[in-house]
């Protein structure tokens, strides 16, 4: 049952990382960056830039951040118990 | 029910199966916070599948929207891998949710397996949409199937998790695993407790052959000096 058990995280935890994995590749080809700006100066401050990156890509990064923030409460639920 | 098939049932915690002991135990032991945790999960896992098909109905994603077209074929893969993920997360919590905490073992095992059987179900048909929307781009030329670190790690996974799903299907589905060795040896068990009125019963677990009412110790005694 032990190997069984681990083998079942495992799996789960993979999967939540290729879930991330495709997002970032998918972003890649759309080419997310900031659209329609062109910095001239250091990007010391990257939230007031948060609306110019393209909506595909927030929305795509939203899923990943949902994803890893999934990955985490299960690993916190399934934690070995005295 | 014999004084030693009871002895065997306090040994389990008043239930034929240690691991069903341990699981009562493991919910009682639950915590307030893994309440909380487990509710935001089921919460978490409605909103990343509402989050994926907004982001799959945006223009960018080849013109958005779900379709077996050209184009929009590819629209399946990331919805049905983010479903296969979210009934994995309920496969993995299935023997914690509060609902099923009450039911009988079989019911939540049934449960477990089912949504693994349906999780593999949703990522062999999102499998089958990216590779089919490689093949059919619809001008001509093809996309290259396996040539990016996430399409090697997402076909190791998948790989992993048909093993898992084939090895925990035999072993713990149909009982040819660890379940079936513990009735073997519960079996193997009963006639060695039963004749426990034996030298090497008395031995093996002296107090409980002293349980018996019937047996009277001394006579060991007296036989192993014969």
């Amino acid at each position: 049952m032990g190997i069984h058990k681990f083998f079942g995280s495992l799996v789960y935890f993979l999967f939540g990382a290729t879930i991330m994995l495709g997002i970032q590749d998918k972003e890649g080809f759309i080419g997310c960056s900031y659209r329609d700006v062109t910095l001239t100066e250091k990007d010391s401050n990257p939230i007031t830039h948060f609306f110019d990156i393209p909506r595909v890509c927030r929305v795509g990064n939203f899923v990943g951040l949902q994803a890893a923030l999934m990955c985490c409460f299960v690993a916190f639920l399934n934690r070995p118990k005295q | 029910m014999n004084t030693a098939e009871s002895l065997l049932e306090d040994k389990y915690g008043s239930t034929s199966h240690p691991e069903q002991a341990n699981q009562g135990k493991n919910s009682v032991n639950a915590t307030k916070l893994d309440s909380v945790i487990f509710l935001l999960s089921l919460l978490l896992s409605v909103s990343l599948l509402t989050t994926v098909f907004c982001w799959v109905d945006l223009e960018d994603m080849g013109g958005g929207g779900l379709s077996m077209d050209a184009g929009k074929q590819f629209n399946w893969h990331p919805v049905m891998m983010v479903l296969s993920f979210d009934l994995m997360t309920l496969a993995i919590l299935s023997f914690k949710l509060p609902l099923l905490q009450s039911m009988d073992r079989r019911i939540r095992k049934s449960a477990h397996g089912l949504s693994w059987f349906a999780a593999i179900g949703c990522a062999i048909f999102g499998l089958v949409a990216v590779w089919q929307s490689h093949d059919n781009t619809g001008n001509g030329t093809f996309i290259p199937n396996l040539y990016s670190f996430h399409s090697w790690v997402g076909i190791g996974t998948f790989s992993l998790f048909l093993g898992q799903f084939v090895a925990g299907s035999l072993l713990y589905g149909f009982q040819l695993g660890e379940d079936s060795t513990r009735k073997v040896r519960k079996r193997l068990k009963r006639p060695m407790i039963n004749s426990s009125a034996t030298k090497e019963g008395a031995q093996l677990n002296p107090i409980q052959s002293y349980k018996r009412p019937n047996i009277n110790p001394p006579s060991y005694f007296c036989r192993n000096r014969n």
